[in-house]
């Protein structure tokens, strides 16, 4: 599974790369450069060579842990992606989280008191989260918290008090779908025969609730915040130009205006591996969280209804596979 | 013109069955007030936007450079921008653009990845398995930095944007319809079908494709709004549309150097964005209710 | 009750995480002083200088790399030979005497004594060995094209005879350029050319101690320095490349400094006690360069010069520089050495329709105007393409990104853009160095580009401002340049932020710096 994405993933862009004009060489030298200066560190960079031998030399180092050297910094691609992966993995948290958070906490109202004003309000809110495209939230927060209020920093990300601007502006609007997501698989679970049962034998509305259709609804909400968390690895691309953070987003925009071609493959070939890891270990998740499959190691408690409702979902965004 | 197709497709859905059916779904739509107001929004905003050359006070490229970054005024209802333009004109021919490349990039990226999706669902095995790679390779690249590359080898422009934007949607149009045709293909009628000796041409066509496509078209409304976006953040780094035309991204992109003065300029043009995107998404949320009756809630 | 439970739980984890997620990131010791912790008065004297720059440099290599972020930078980390400060006076800094032997030799003795951040002796090898590297490396061998590498040779450990390959009366200002800073043999052999440009080992003020890819670059002060020291121990860089992001910084004390501020920030940063606006006209020129070689269209001086006439400077100014600027009236920026006013052109729209007319060109050719993302030279671009499009021409914008243009230029591909060049250190070569380059097209008279090369060479101060004075003029009315404006250059400065003396090459001194 991973070794042909990774094989697709570098063909994708080296093709791209080959087709897109501009030539590094050019690039690093300026325009007053002489041809025979140009020629002779294309020479050197190995822009010269066929397109397949490139292509072959770079799997090759790839094979052997060696994702070439950037153009720009001219520091070993690997070493640069490691210094700005922690950023963007401590981002990609921060944002799945508080997505997580509000996104559950209000689709989990939203479906038990369905059709009330929190629900209709929750609803309408959700629908504009995901309609508000997140760098002018970003610009607006700051307008807010750091010009007016003075309250938050808007650039950079040292510390706590950086994290939080951008974690709400992405993390709200990741919100907004989790909260859909939670809302209608809440509302399937709810439904069903069990929580009926559940309700009937007098158990607290809470209970009910937490106990018996959370857990239940759970699959396709993981399914949202792994995606979410997946793409969040590869960087939050104009947030992180927005609020100045030194992120792998932002690193592969510099890099591909700078032709910066190994950075822009190792780059993309990272994020492409972290995205089938994550999905690889929300699979997983699922075997902790599926009541099904919790149920044969818990044993007695072993509950027959088929929450099968998790198929119905396919019809979100967010079919899995 | 969005409008307009959604209709059809709802018909076609229907052509088979109950000839009503088209009715009941709009019935069921018109019942739901927020997708009433979506469908009323996007279809002022078209209007506005075809007509943009009668409505709007200004051209979009009337510079005054003795009115630069007004604040909005009866005069100038949004304001001026930097070199002494009419916000409000810009925002509405660069809707058009906007909103074009929204239904376009929307059509390329339905088109193929429906197209790819149908396939690899209908035929299955090693067709599906190798289609579904190319599917799994174009997820693992983040959409952004997928259209950033594309747009970066195609270079700058309305038509490029909108292949950008198009190609990297293929996957998510791609897996929906995919997985609606599986679960469509085990269903008994079509299984009836193949027993009675139907062409496979003719189980698509009648079958498959009007019972996959409202969960394809609730997307595709969703996807309009999230074209636009994709499109406004590409022109945010730099690609896409050329000046001096306007494009909602771009103008916002413009603006937002002055943001702490002049917050008008960034003010509007996110206004115009989420608005168009809001209703879309009105619109495929009810939309989804009045297809699918078993999910109204 | 439920709900607030639940956000009062949430809210709590959220505060947890961030507290103990401090490890992923840089020790909050040293991040710089953000805004809610205001400097209190007669507390502990500040000891830090956070500078918001715009442009990340992809090197601090003085010889392997083309950006003034980078020779500002280095500039704190090397000692040059000598240097030229903010009037372009240049003194003799690492060397401690010198002298022409004759036109062509140039005798330097350099400072006993001097140390190298590692401990290393400076001495005559690295001189030597850093002229040699100069007139090789491509990004600066055009800079140092009259000096002569291989003869230039030690005369003993601390005596150097510097070879140039003609009388070059402009060699002092190339030594006291961002390229010359004397690099270290020893440390370029034993880390390799890539590492040293990323921690290079120099004499200077300052030491590199860490750079945060894509963030910041910090220095410390060297205590071992020959000469005054700072009166501040560490010295960061943050790279903000957003504009309001670095006007933000400095308003909330998240930097003392910022570069390249917006012109439309000057007003509101002025009205604020907590900060002042440090500018002054600076040594960059913005300018429409034509390639009239390759681009048929483009041949016709009378409608080159009809273009010229229908653009109103003093608009594009005010409106894109909010009057921060002046309307170029020379090739040269007006700071720079042997500048001459030939300009400006007149506006005069109607006497360009007309002469478009007697021209007979074809108004609806597609001219292409293009550029690279920057959002003043796009607003430039706007407001050029609608005054020519006024007076009936077609033309069309083209924003490319820097690489494609870059390319397209190398090539003599580019029909006509928005660009700038930038007379570093009053050094007026470099406006000329762009008409030798054949690519960007703009004469096919080989006879005038003879004429910019032989100026350099001219000993006599008099007869060499003579000729650079005709050529701007002769430059100017070809038209194949037409130069907009010199902008100037911005700096927002916290008002505790004292001795920041205002550089006109964007490359200020920040050694001197206090903090009051």
């Amino acid at each position: 599974m991973l070794i042909p994405v990774i094989i697709g993933v570098t063909l994708i862009i080296f093709l791209m790369l080959a087709i897109t004009p501009g030539d590094p060489a050019r690039q690093i030298l300026g325009a007053e450069a002489t041809d025979a200066q140009v020629e002779e560190l294309r020479e050197e960079m190995g822009l010269n060579d066929p397109m397949p031998v490139r292509y072959l030399r770079y799997l090759w180092d790839m094979l052997h842990g060696d994702l070439g050297t950037s153009y720009t910094s001219k520091q070993p691609v690997t070493s640069e992606l490691l210094d700005r992966f922690p950023t963007t993995l401590l981002l990609a948290i921060l944002c799945t989280i508080v997505g997580a958070i509000i996104g559950i906490i209000m689709g989990i109202i939203s479906a038990v008191k369905q059709y009330t004003i929190f629900d209709n309000f929750a609803r309408v809110l959700a629908l504009a989260g995901i309609s508000v495209p997140s760098f002018w939230l970003g610009l607006m927060l700051i307008i807010l918290f750091s010009v007016k209020l003075k309250w938050l920093p808007s650039s950079g990300f040292y510390g706590p008090k950086y994290w939080i601007l951008p974690a709400i502006t992405v993390g709200l609007v990741q919100a907004a779908t989790v909260m859909r997501q939670t809302r209608s698989a809440m509302l399937d679970v709810v439904r069903q025969d069990y929580i009926r049962t559940a309700r009937a034998k007098g158990q607290s509305e809470f209970k009910v609730v937490m106990g018996h259709a959370l857990p239940n609804a759970l699959i396709p909400i993981i399914t949202v915040l792994g995606m979410q968390f997946g793409h969040g690895l590869g960087g939050a691309v104009i947030s992180e130009q927005i609020f100045s953070i030194p992120g792998i987003g932002k690193l592969m925009v510099d890099s591909i205006n700078a032709r910066d071609y190994p950075m822009v493959q190792g780059g993309v070939l990272m994020i492409a591996v972290s995205f089938t890891v994550v999905n690889l270990l929300v699979d997983i998740l699922y075997a902790f969280i599926d009541p099904r499959i919790k149920a044969l190691y818990v044993g007695k408690k072993a509950k027959k209804e088929e929450p099968e409702k998790t198929e119905e979902t396919g019809s979100e965004a967010v079919s899995k596979k | 013109m969005k409008v307009k197709e959604q209709k059809q497709t709802v018909a076609t859905v229907a052509a088979p069955k109950k000839k009503s059916q088209a009715q009941e779904v709009w019935h069921r739509f018109k019942k739901n007030h927020l997708a009433l107001l979506g469908l009323a929004l996007i279809i002022i905003m078209i209007l506005v936007v075809t007509f943009a050359d009668f409505i709007a006070p200004y051209g979009f490229d009337d510079q005054d450079y003795m009115s630069t970054m007004l604040p909005p005024s009866l005069e100038h209802l949004c304001g001026t921008d930097n070199v002494g333009r009419d916000i409000f004109s810009r925002l509405l021919f660069g809707g058009r653009v906007s909103l074009t490349i929204g239904i376009i990039s929307v059509g390329i990226g339905l088109i193929v990845g429906g197209a790819m999706g149908a396939i690899a669902g209908y035929y299955g095995g090693k067709l599906d398995n190798f289609l579904m790679r190319i599917i799994d390779i174009l997820m693992a690249i983040p959409s952004v930095i997928l259209a950033i590359s594309i747009c970066a080898a195609l270079g700058p422009g309305l038509v490029n944007t909108m292949i950008a934007v198009g190609i990297s949607s293929i996957p998510n149009y791609a897996r929906i319809l995919r997985s609606s045709i599986l679960s469509i293909k085990q269903q008994e009628y079509v299984e009836a079908a193949r027993a009675i000796g139907a062409s496979n041409n003719r189980i698509i066509g009648k079958h498959i494709v009007p019972n996959s496509l409202s969960g394809l078209i609730v997307q595709a409304s969703m996807g309009v709004g999230r074209a636009i976006i994709s499109a406004a953040s590409m022109s945010f780094i730099g690609l896409g549309i050329q000046p001096p035309n306007p494009e909602w991204g771009a103008m916002l992109s413009a603006g937002r150097t002055y943001f702490q003065n002049y917050p008008h300029m960034v003010l509007f043009p996110g206004i115009a964005i989420f608005l168009a995107v809001l209703s879309m998404n009105l619109i495929g949320d009810g939309l989804r209710d009045a297809l699918d009756p078993r999910l109204k809630r | 009750m439920k709900k607030t439970r639940l956000l009062a739980l949430a809210m709590s984890a959220l505060m947890l995480l961030s507290a103990c997620g401090g490890g992923d990131g840089p020790a909050p010791s040293d991040k710089p002083t953000s805004g809610t912790e205001t400097q209190q008065p007669g507390g502990p004297a500040k000891d830090n200088l956070v500078v918001a720059v715009s442009t990340e440099p992809s090197s601090l290599d003085p010889q392997n790399v083309n950006m003034v972020t980078a020779f500002m930078i280095n500039k704190h980390v090397m000692d040059r030979l000598f240097v030229s400060d903010e009037s372009y006076n240049i003194t003799p800094s690492l060397a401690s005497e010198y002298e022409w032997v004759d036109d062509t030799t140039l005798r330097v003795k350099i400072r006993e004594g001097v140390k190298f951040s590692t401990g290393e002796d400076l001495t005559a090898d690295d001189v030597v060995y850093t002229i040699k590297r100069a007139c090789t490396k491509p990004q600066s061998a055009t800079t140092f094209e009259f000096f002569d590498g291989e003869n230039t040779a030690k005369v003993d450990e601390y005596t150097v005879d510097i070879k140039l390959k003609q009388a070059y009366p402009n060699a002092l200002t190339v030594l006291a350029s961002g390229r010359a800073g004397i690099v270290s043999e020893t440390s370029i052999n034993e880390m390799g050319e890539d590492a040293y440009g990323r921690a290079p080992v120099g004499s200077g003020k300052f030491v590199v101690t860490s750079w945060a890819s894509g963030d910041r670059i910090e220095l410390t002060r060297n205590d071992n320095y020959w000469g005054d020291k700072p009166a501040y121990k560490d010295l960061t860089f943050r790279i903000i490349t957003e504009t309001a992001s670095r006007t933000i910084e400095v308003e909330t004390g998240g930097a003392d400094i910022a570069f390249d501020i917006n012109a439309d920030d000057v007003v509101r940063l002025e009205e604020n006690p907590d900060v002042s606006v440090v500018k002054g006209p600076s040594a960059t020129m913005n300018h429409l360069v034509i390639n009239s070689v390759n681009f048929d269209t483009l041949k016709d001086p009378k409608v080159r010069q009809a273009m010229h006439m229908a653009l109103d400077m003093d608009a594009i100014v005010q409106v894109v520089f909010k009057g921060y600027g002046t309307v170029a009236s020379s090739l040269a920026p007006d700071s720079a050495t042997g500048f001459k006013a030939v300009g400006p052109t007149k506006y005069d729209p109607e006497g360009a329709k007309a002469l478009i007319a007697e021209s007979g060109f074809d108004t609806s050719t597609v001219i292409k105007l293009q550029l690279y993302k920057n959002q003043q030279i796009q607003a430039m671009a706007e407001m050029v393409a609608n005054m020519w499009n006024a007076i009936g021409l077609n033309v069309e914008i083209e924003i490319l990104d820097r690489a494609t243009l870059v390319t397209n230029n190398g090539n003599g591909q580019t029909p006509m853009c928005i660009t700038t060049v930038t007379a570093s250190d009053g050094n007026i070569e470099s406006v000329f160095r762009m008409w030798e380059t054949a690519s960007y097209g703009f004469t096919d008279d080989e006879e005038l580009v003879a004429r910019m090369k032989a100026a350099k060479g001219i000993t006599n101060e008099e007869e060499r401002m003579a000729a650079y004075a005709a050529l701007q003029e002769e430059c100017w009315n070809l038209n194949t340049v037409i130069p907009i404006a010199v902008a100037d250059n911005i700096f927002a400065v916290r008002s505790n932020v004292q001795n920041f003396v205002f550089h006109p090459d964007k490359t200020p001194d920040l050694s001197k710096v206090t903090f009051g």
